[in-house]
């Protein structure tokens, strides 16, 4: 081969070589302007989803402020309602449903009181609850009838703004017997304690201890002859 | 002095007025205490003071505000009961007027009289609208068992209720028929 021939050669070479590596290179550039506007896209996406996650919260931190308040209005439209009404064995029987749903979905940063409260029976069969999770603002019976899901028989005494608790999850009060339920209140300095005022009077608290009990009283006293 | 009718009429009311602002101002500090109220004691005052029409204005005008503006919520049906209920309290207070004319300084005796009758005037009070929640709770159910075991469910609250208008009656309203004419005097 002459030297003009590899010259010749050597520049066809090289001008391949320019022509695909520049093809190559502009397929990669083609590729790169594509991806990138599609990245363009996807971030405008993101933070549009972004902005419309952060609505979503707060309507849902409101939906759910809202829900707590309506379970607000609907315990104490509970607490005064006549109890006899079919509207309050219905609402105070949804309302505990409502409650646990409203705990499963609650924001972590709000605050609720925990108590324990006992169902004692009086037949051998003691429930506790502990750690109950109640709304500030609640008194005893409110939270009573949470915790028992509505099964809490009452008679409710406008004149007086107050209820008298003739039965619990079926057992009922027996004047015959000298049988009844009695609620307890704790507090560190003197123990347990038959609450001195009625169920609708005793508010709950961060760290409150009450206990109802089913068992025999004094007929002339009406001490009850059984304790938490 | 005979004060022309206008007057009189201009008088009375704010006597209503201002005893039935006492009477809210005062329930709503003691909202607390559920059956403590000085209700009854001032209903029992102004009829004794003032006479039956004022006893009875100021029982009705304050215990129908009660009923709507209590932080407990509406009294709803029960309030017809609670109104005529209370209006026993100025009866009696415009009848103790009858029997104690003149009398205007506090004696044992008689302090425990005003409690007695004030005791006596709950506890019916206590029976009749006791019968008022059974008549809305059971209706149209209402059977005499169904009254008796209201009647017996409220012992408990009625007691109170009876307690503090007995230690009213003895203690608070024989200080306020004693004071409130010589105050209303120097006004």
């Amino acid at each position: 081969m002459t030297s003009r021939g590899i010259v010749y050669g050597m520049a066809s070479v090289i001008i391949a070589s320019v022509v695909i590596g520049g093809t190559v290179g502009a397929s990669y550039f083609t590729q790169y302007s594509r991806e990138r506007t599609v990245n363009t896209s996807l971030i405008l996406q993101l933070n549009d989803s972004a902005t419309r996650y952060g609505q979503l919260a707060s309507n849902f931190n409101d939906l759910l402020s809202s829900y707590n308040k309506t379970l607000s209005l609907l315990s104490r439209a509970i607490a005064v309602l006549n109890t006899s009404q079919p509207v309050y064995q219905e609402a105070s029987r949804q309302l505990s449903t409502l409650w646990q749903k409203y705990l499963a979905l609650k924001p972590a940063s709000t605050s609720l009181y925990k108590n324990d409260v006992l169902f004692d029976f009086g037949n051998g069969t003691r429930v506790w609850y502990n750690d109950t999770a109640v709304q500030p603002g609640w008194n005893f019976y409110v939270e009573s009838v949470v915790l028992t899901k509505g099964g809490l028989a009452a008679q409710w005494y406008p004149a007086y703004q107050e209820h008298f608790i003739s039965g619990i999850a079926g057992i009922t009060n027996d004047p015959g017997q000298n049988l009844a339920w009695f609620v307890w209140v704790r507090n560190s300095t003197s123990g347990w304690q038959t609450a001195s005022v009625g169920i609708d009077q005793i508010p709950v608290f961060n760290g409150s201890l009450f206990a109802w009990t089913y068992c025999k009283y004094d007929p002339n006293t009406y001490e009850p002859t059984c304790g938490p | 002095m005979d004060y022309p009718a206008s007057v009189r009429r201009a008088q009375s009311l704010a006597l209503v007025a201002t005893f039935s602002g006492v009477i809210l101002g005062s329930n709503l500090v003691l909202t607390d205490l559920l059956n403590v109220k000085l209700l009854d004691s001032l209903v029992f005052v102004a009829a004794f003071l003032y006479g039956f029409r004022i006893g009875t204005s100021v029982a009705v005008v304050s215990e129908l505000a009660w009923s709507f503006i209590s932080p407990y919520g509406i009294a709803g049906y029960v309030t017809p009961f609670l109104v005529i209920g209370e209006m026993m309290f100025a009866l009696a207070g415009w009848g103790a007027s009858k029997l104690w004319s003149g009398y205007l300084r506090p004696r044992p005796a008689k302090s425990l009289f005003f409690g007695a009758l004030l005791a006596t005037c709950a506890f019916i009070w206590d029976l009749e609208t006791n019968v008022g929640t059974a008549l809305i709770a059971f209706w149209p159910q209402v059977t005499i068992q169904n009254v008796l075991l209201t009647e017996l469910q409220g012992v408990s609250f009625m007691l109170f209720h009876e307690l503090s208008d007995l230690v009213l009656g003895v203690f608070f309203v024989p200080a306020v028929i004693f004071l409130l004419p010589r105050l209303s005097k120097n006004v």
